[in-house]
């Protein structure tokens, strides 16, 4: 995971309010609370196959964003993450937004295989 | 279709400052479209199928980006999108990335799409949506 040739780490992921909410491209529904919210990003993590960062900084006033390339079992696949931050600091609101589409409904065939005949599994089922 | 931030209409002045070989992507197509006309045909049909746009957020993001956050609904169903545009050192747009969620509204608009653009070169991005 690297951003400018440097090794990267999101900060934002550490800090997580404990009423943060997770919404995504490949998702339906929202996913609350920080237990749950650091459980399925760092699951998600783990299927990227490399995570090249074109940019990662502030955006407006209280938001971070992420903008990388990676692959899901050999697909390319781009991602943009929105972090929203609260007035205290810690991580409120993540988007993450996977494409294009094939690849976004890959990665969300591939979450639902993680979570299946668990109680998140629910926002990957249906996934054509 | 009503467009609004904070209460006023809102039009993307970005949409009308693309660069020749601006390209667009997003959740809901395949590939990339390519070139200042097919990306303005693009966004034009889409804010065409949506029934509003409430915007939260309309502003610059980084050094050289602009982001938009706002709600809408395609067909009765909700969507939620969030635009990154990324500028060329002429102030242009250079990158256009929409990114709509849930997963299940990302399909209906990808269809509804498809149907649009049926029968034009440009429908290659949405063929084969489930």
């Amino acid at each position: 995971m690297t951003y400018m040739g440097k090794p990267y780490y999101p900060l934002w992921l550490d800090n997580l309010a404990d009423d943060v909410t997770l919404e995504a491209a490949a998702m339906d529904g929202t996913a609350c609370g920080a237990e749950d919210v650091s459980f399925i990003l760092a699951k998600a993590r783990e299927q990227y196959e490399n995570q090249e960062f074109n940019y990662a900084g502030p955006c407006g006033e209280n938001g971070f964003l992420e903008d990388y390339s990676s692959s899901v079992r050999g697909m390319p696949t781009h991602v943009v993450v929105l972090v929203s931050f609260n007035a205290n600091g810690q991580t409120q609101h993540v988007v993450v937004n996977h494409r294009p589409r094939s690849a976004m409904l890959q990665f969300s065939r591939v979450m639902l295989e993680t979570f299946s005949g668990t109680p998140h599994a629910k926002h990957w089922e249906g996934t054509p | 279709m009503a467009s609004t931030y904070m209460g006023r209409p809102y039009y993307p002045a970005w949409l009308d400052n693309l660069a020749n070989n601006v390209t667009g992507e997003g959740p809901a197509w395949d590939g990339a479209i390519q070139g200042a006309a097919a990306v303005h045909e693009v966004v034009v049909a889409a804010k065409e199928i949506y029934e509003f746009q409430e915007f939260h957020y309309a502003g610059p993001c980084g050094e050289s980006s602009f982001l938009e956050d706002y709600t809408s609904s395609v067909r009765g169903v909700p969507l939620y999108v969030i635009v990154l545009v990324v500028f060329n050192a002429a102030g242009k747009a250079q990158r256009l990335v929409v990114n709509h969620r849930p997963r299940s509204s990302v399909l209906v608009l990808s269809r509804a799409m498809l149907e649009r653009f049926a029968g034009t070169p440009l429908a290659k991005h949405w063929e084969g949506a489930p």
